[in-house]
């Protein structure tokens, strides 16, 4: 299968949802319960799909879990989070765009994000470098267990989750000029959801590797491998301050 | 090995499509002018009407289109307006001459024209796409108005698809 036949699938799917929801906004005013239910699960299922796309902190979960090998209770905790700081800072956006700034909330993301995404883009090099150095602290005792600090969880989930989604952002900004601002915002959370199990499958295929008994019983590819994810860490950030976002139109 | 393989994979995968505004295309041509009109989807289309349509009426003044030209529209050069012109197999910069925004029930509309009297009996190919793959476009063969024998395609680029019309 061609990369771009899977992109068309992701794309017709996330066009489906997006077609769908807007069409159940529309229902609500009909003042049935049905349609303000459709929207949830939808938004549950858009939330899945959308994190599939690039973006959304997989990449650096997965780095950070390689590097940092974590409990599998702990990878839901840094997804699940992750998803939910990705909507909260799409909600302030499109709140602040709607009811401060009186302009739509694309507009005013348009404005935020290419910084934010460098400012984030460089915190994710400074806790790349703090991972290196600890991977490479730690090379003599490989094979004992290591647990991640809660301290540094917490900076991946805000490093991660810190850029607005632009998804949840054009989904709230939609429900409030439709007049159906509460059933925009339970949307939103739904939506985390769905994100917040896509990320944090990704960080379980990461963890897996890590625990895999391939590596797990090689010392050597043990501390590879962390290394390996530590240093991705860092490039993932050296990429996000190097490739700004451009000024985009919709 | 089975699960790096599939971890690989799958974070190979998340650098695809991830589409946030999907846009209808039609067109209308002849040898000598392409008409490129995009539609919306429902929930982009609020954002924009909200934006440019000050006035609430369902019509945009010249007003109302120059802010949006300037605001929006001349952004889009760095994308060359998702419209890849090749004449003779070279790329030819888009330079859109006229521009018209409209509201079609909740969708918002954008037509605009390129000038093609400088490439008239030349072989030309128009390829409908977005690299950065944040719109995803759609052009279905009803949608294209034109009296010049052509053939659609569906491309596979290294990511995103897109739609490639070459005329005969």
């Amino acid at each position: 299968m061609m990369p771009s036949t899977l992109a068309n699938t992701f794309a017709q799917a996330n066009h489906y949802f997006n077609t769908a929801i807007a069409e159940h906004f529309h229902a609500i005013d009909s003042g049935r319960v049905q349609p303000a239910l459709f929207i949830i699960a939808l938004a549950f299922g858009y939330g899945v799909v959308h994190a599939l796309g690039p973006g959304h902190g997989k990449a650096l979960v997965a780095g950070y879990l390689l590097a940092n090998p974590s409990k599998r209770s702990h990878v839901f905790q840094i997804g699940f989070l992750i998803a939910l700081v990705h909507t909260l800072s799409a909600l302030v956006v499109t709140l602040c765009a709607a009811y401060l700034m009186n302009i739509s909330a694309n507009r005013l993301f348009r404005d935020v994000n290419p910084p934010l995404f460098q400012i984030s883009g460089g915190l994710i090099v400074l806790l790349g470098c703090w991972l290196v150095y600890n991977v490479f602290k730690e090379r003599r005792i490989v094979n004992e267990p290591v647990v991640g600090t809660q301290t540094s969880r917490f900076g991946v989930v805000m490093l991660a989750g810190v850029v607005p989604c632009p998804g949840v952002i054009t989904l709230s900004f939609f429900a409030i000029t439709l007049g159906h601002m509460g059933i925009g915002m339970i949307a939103a959370l739904f939506m985390s959801l769905g994100m917040g199990l896509t990320i944090s499958l990704a960080g379980l295929l990461a963890q897996s590797v890590q625990a895999s008994k391939a590596i797990a019983t090689q010392p050597k590819w043990f501390w590879a491998i962390r290394f390996f994810g530590a240093v991705c860490v860092v490039l993932l950030g050296l990429w996000f301050l190097t490739h700004p976002i451009p000024q985009r139109a919709f | 090995m089975l699960k790096i393989c599939a971890c690989l994979l799958f974070y190979a995968c998340s650098a695809l499509a991830h589409p946030h505004t999907f846009i209808t295309v039609s067109l209308e041509l002849n040898e000598t002018e392409l008409k490129v009109r995009w539609l919306f989807d429902e929930m982009t289309s609020q954002s924009l009407l909200e934006d440019f349509d000050t006035d609430r009426n369902g019509i945009f003044s010249p007003k109302e289109t120059e802010a949006f030209k300037k605001e929006v529209f001349n952004d889009l050069k760095q994308f060359s307006f998702f419209t890849h012109l090749q004449v003779a197999n070279k790329s030819v910069p888009l330079k859109p001459t006229q521009l018209f925004l409209w509201r079609e029930n909740n969708a918002f509309g954008v037509e605009f024209h390129v000038d093609l009297k400088p490439y008239v009996h030349q072989k030309k190919s128009i390829g409908f796409w977005d690299e950065s793959f944040l719109c995803a476009l759609s052009l279905e063969k009803e949608q294209i108005r034109t009296s010049l024998p052509y053939t659609l395609k569906e491309v596979d680029n290294a990511y995103y698809y897109g739609y490639l019309l070459e005329f005969l």
